[in-house]
């Protein structure tokens, strides 16, 4: 994959790396990992894009002891995550909305695949933690949230929830790419939104925290 | 923070700074007296001492729990003219200058027109450092190069150990009259010379308990007229304690606090050593009494706090004595730098962090003022809850405190050759300077331009700002086949000035000891009195002259732009590079931001920049450590650069790395202001690939935003952060919580943002009090983004 251009200059943004490369970079930091007992995050976009790379880089990584986790949007071909997710400490797995129009409407495709992938990588047994991005007006609604309570129950176990707030941090990005920001006018939700989204998922047994 | 100590806090915040001639007045009186004459030079200045407490005014503020002022009232500054001489301009300067300045009243102008000039003019300590110095120092000072620290103070920078917590002075005058008696004037050929030493320190230590005596004679007579009746209990306590101690060991915990105070002011009234006399290991020290009193019913939490607070106004009454000459005009008022240490490890190696250690920083917290500063002392052994409790004081963003590693500065200190347990006893001063607490006279000597001596390389010798030839020929760049070749012409051209610089420190030293001994001093720092020689000439257990190196990262990246355009890229030849920094990249922007922007930097942990900061910081080593010091002790190095750094930028035209002409230089061993972009870590492994235990002491600066000690789990982060940074054996880091947004308001702003303390340099100070060089250098400072 080529790295990103910046349209005001046309220099690459980013860099490129061999996976040898990325392990040297992570060799460098290995003293603060394991001071603070951290590792190593695949993330993106959705880092099964480059799953090739991923895998090769996953292969020099694990023996050398990292504690390795994806965050992934789920969207992906299984055959690919559940190769991914055997080898990693932990995947962090996004739910954004139960109903499969909406979710298509916002994401631009169905929910069908990845509520499958969840179900799949529960059946193995990956260790899991739930994204659930609020959107105020978007996604917490009590029925979109008692749909989704109602799914991740049936699953062979509780896992945590982390409640992102959304927020309009990266809105300068969309400007910067001159790309068109789709999600500009969505609000951020207040505290009380929030809490109420959290005792939502810890009335119903789940742990639920904030951010992360 | 109860009423009582509100108000204290208060008063000393509003206090004005005024310049006093009390002392110059004393001294002058005392020195055309009979008494200065006839008798040796060690009893003449324990006479001096003595009559600078009889006569000092006696000071004591409402409400306060610990007496003593080091001038006639708060924030009276006192000069010292036998050291340096203030004109009548520099008051005038001092006066009116537009940072901070120190009033000057129409009597203080009058005593010195008329009797402290006419007396000193020409006879000053500063006028015989000068005329004993060699035409090339002079050249080298002048232009730069290096500072002399012993030119308008005197040596100082030593810190307190545990003696005066288990001994009062009249014991400490039973082990005088010990050593006088043992004297063997049959085969010592200095026992004369110990002999007049130790009468001297005699004098002193009964100097100190007369003025501790003054004291509780007007805390008598205060109290006889005091119609508040708990006021009077209070003052009538305080008039006991003063009776006691120093003269008896002290038992309380007020009765510690306040023979520390009486010590401190005897430092610093017998001369104005550099910088740093403070009590060290505060919570080691209090502790026994904190816990015995505690058990025994005779003080509560309260009143441990309320008595740590009340001396901690003490420490913020006394600025630095005022300087002279260009550098009054320049320079902005500080207070004195104390450094309280907390944590660390005990005598015997274990953790030392108590109950009191957390006392002291919920003290630091509420208190919230310049001095005296604090850090922690932060050993594999010390738990992390202590260093949470600290990065919590530092997130409320006034700097303090800093946090210090305490198995790199053991390692320091042993690498010195110093034992186990002084070691141990040791810690951090002034901005992160180790030392042997009680048992080391550890002098800082001046800072050292490093990246100025690449310049004059670059120009064979000569010094292309001043037109000077103050260097060596060490061959014309032309010449340089290889970066090998530069690189050795670049160790010539140091080892050249350090000659210099060393040989200056050594007629300096000397001159001290023979013409200014601290008798005083000298009966706190072991083993003066068992050796029976001066603390400024050689009598500590330990000896050690520091010269402190400044600019690593400027100069590593001037190196490594040279190395890579020059040598590897063949972007252009050695001669073409310095044309264009003499020209100051006049019409060059594209070549400088290439040589900002494209070029390897100190600090992105990238081993083609690093290998650079390894090269200078081992050649400056090599060319200082371990030669032998007038006092017998041995030179040493350490990397911070208190504000010099900006002093230093300059003196110096446009360097290779791109920095513009007389822009500051990077400071300690922090990478070059916003050159580091791989983030924290990156930062923290280069600054680990010097060898921090050969040295005494680096300083590291990060600069972060508050958003990184949210929550208690960001604490944490940045606990670990630390821990690694330790791991790799750091000296020291501090952080710098607030964001350049609020730094700029506050520099457009200034009357709004009063309250604005930022982390200088190893030291706190009120941003609104800094020239706005600094302030504009602060605000540079990299802003990291995310950990």
């Amino acid at each position: 994959m080529e790295p990103e251009t910046n349209p005001q200059n046309g220099k690459a943004i980013g860099k490129h790396y061999s996976a040898k490369q990325l392990l040297t970079e992570a060799e460098k930091d290995r003293m603060f990992f394991e001071e603070s007992d951290g590792g190593i995050t695949f993330s993106g976009g959705e880092p099964l894009l480059q799953y090739d790379f991923m895998y090769e880089t996953l292969q020099l990584l694990k023996p050398q002891g990292y504690h390795v986790v994806i965050d992934t949007t789920g969207y992906a071909a299984p055959a690919k995550l559940i190769s991914i997710a055997r080898k990693v400490d932990l995947a962090l797995f996004d739910v954004k909305h139960m109903d499969a129009v909406l979710h298509k409407k916002y994401t631009g495709v169905s929910n069908r695949l990845v509520l499958e992938n969840l179900t799949m990588l529960d059946e193995h047994g990956v260790d899991l933690r739930i994204r659930f991005p609020l959107i105020p007006g978007v996604n917490n609604d009590s029925e979109n949230l008692g749909q989704m309570i109602g799914f991740l129950k049936k699953l062979k176990r509780h896992y945590p929830v982390d409640i992102l707030p959304y927020h309009r941090i990266a809105g300068h990005k969309y400007d910067k790419f001159k790309l068109e920001n789709r999600m500009q006018e969505a609000p951020e939700p207040s505290e009380e939104e929030i809490q109420n989204t959290q005792r939502f998922f810890t009335e119903a047994g789940f742990s639920a925290t904030i951010g992360g | 923070m109860n009423e009582r100590i509100r108000k204290l806090r208060e008063n000393s915040l509003s206090a004005r700074e005024t310049l006093s001639a009390e002392r110059a007045k004393l001294i002058t009186e005392f020195y055309q007296s009979g008494e200065s004459r006839g008798v040796s030079i060690p009893v003449q200045r324990a006479r001096a001492f003595y009559y600078l407490l009889q006569h000092k005014h006696i000071c004591i503020n409402d409400h306060e729990l610990v007496v003593g002022e080091r001038g006639p009232a708060p924030k009276a500054t006192p000069t010292y003219p036998e050291i340096t001489l203030h004109s009548l301009k520099d008051l005038d300067i001092l006066n009116s200058r537009p940072k901070v300045s120190f009033k000057v009243s129409e009597e203080t102008r009058r005593l010195y027109k008329e009797e402290i000039i006419p007396f000193w003019k020409g006879k000053t300590n500063r006028d015989r450092v000068f005329e004993a110095m060699t035409q090339e120092w002079i050249a080298a000072y002048e232009t730069g190069v290096f500072t002399e620290f012993q030119e308008q103070r005197a040596p100082g920078h030593t810190v307190a150990g545990d003696k005066i917590y288990k001994k009062g002075m009249n014991d400490i005058i039973r082990e005088t009259d010990n050593t006088i008696s043992k004297l063997d004037f049959f085969n010592d050929p200095d026992a004369y010379d110990k002999r007049e030493e130790l009468k001297a320190m005699r004098i002193a230590a009964e100097a100190l308990i007369m003025y501790a005596h003054r004291h509780s004679e007007k805390l008598r007579a205060l109290a006889e007229n005091c119609r508040d009746t708990s006021r009077k209990q209070e003052l009538e306590r305080m008039a006991n304690v003063c009776e006691r101690v120093p003269a008896q060991k002290p038992e309380t915990f007020h009765e510690a606090l306040q023979y520390y105070w009486f010590v401190h002011l005897g430092v610093i009234t017998e001369l104005n050593p550099w910088d740093s006399f403070n009590p060290g290991r505060l919570d080691q020290h209090l502790y026994p009494f904190y816990k015995k009193e505690l058990k025994e019913g005779t003080l509560t939490n309260e009143q441990a706090i309320e008595l740590l607070q009340a001396f901690w106004v003490k420490f913020n009454n006394h600025p630095s004595p005022p300087k002279i000459g260009i550098t009054a005009q320049e320079s902005n008022t500080y207070t004195d730098f104390a450094l309280i240490n907390l944590g660390g490890l005990s005598p015997d190696g274990r953790d030392a962090v108590n109950e009191l250690s957390y006392l002291i920083l919920d003290v630091v917290e509420k208190m919230r003022i310049l001095q005296p500063s604090s850090m922690v002392q932060v050993s594999k052994k010390s738990p992390d809850l202590f260093v949470d409790r600290a990065i919590k004081i530092v997130k409320t963003g006034f700097g303090q405190p800093s946090v210090f590693n305490t198995d790199a500065i053991i390692q320091e200190l042993l690498h010195q050759g110093k034992k186990i347990v002084d070691a141990r006893k040791g810690g951090a001063s002034g901005c992160v300077e180790t030392g042997a607490f009680g048992t080391e006279s550890y002098i800082l000597t001046g800072y050292f331009n490093q990246t100025k001596v690449l310049e004059i390389t670059l120009h064979n010798g000569l010094d292309p700002v001043s037109g000077k030839r103050t260097g060596i020929k060490t061959g014309k760049p032309s010449s340089f086949e290889s970066f090998d070749d530069l690189k050795q012409a670049f160790v010539k051209q140091l080892n050249h000035f350090i000659d210099i610089k060393i040989r200056g420190n050594n007629v300096i030293e000397k001159i001290f000891a023979n013409h200014l001994p601290v008798p005083f001093l000298s009966l706190i720092i072991d083993d003066c009195v068992a050796n029976g020689k001066d603390y400024n000439a050689g009598g500590a257990r330990y000896n050690t002259s520091y010269i402190q190196g400044v600019g690593l990262g400027s100069l590593t990246d001037s190196l490594t732009a040279i190395k890579y355009h020059v040598f590897d890229q063949k972007n252009l030849t050695l001669p073409q590079l310095i044309t264009k920094c003499d020209h100051r990249f006049d019409n060059e922007e594209e070549l400088r931001q290439q040589l900002v922007k494209e070029t390897p930097k100190y600090g992105n942990d990238d081993d083609y920049a690093d290998e650079n900061a390894e090269f200078v910081f081992n050649a400056f080593y090599e060319a200082v450590n371990g030669r032998p010091t007038a006092r017998g002790g041995k030179f040493r190095i350490n990397m911070l650069p208190t504000t010099s750094h900006v002093y230093f930028g300059s003196a110096i035209g446009a360097t290779p790395d791109g920095r513009k002409a007389f822009h500051p230089l990077s400071e300690g061993i922090s990478p070059f202001q916003g050159s580091d972009v791989q983030g924290p870590t990156a930062v923290l492994k280069s600054a680990a690939k010097i060898d921090h235990l050969k040295t005494g002491g680096t300083l590291l600066n990060q600069k972060f935003s508050p958003s990184f000690f949210r929550t208690d789990s960001d604490i944490r982060k940045i606990t670990y952060l630390v821990r690694g940074y330790f791991r790799m054996d750091g000296h020291h880091i501090q952080f710098n919580v607030v964001d350049a947004k609020t730094l700029k308001e506050a520099q457009k702003h200034p009357e709004q943002y009063r309250n604005l303390i930022v982390r200088v340099a190893g030291y706190s100070d009120y941003f609104n009090d800094l020239g706005e060089d600094l302030q504009n250098e602060i605000i540079r400072r990299t802003e990291h983004e995310g950990i």
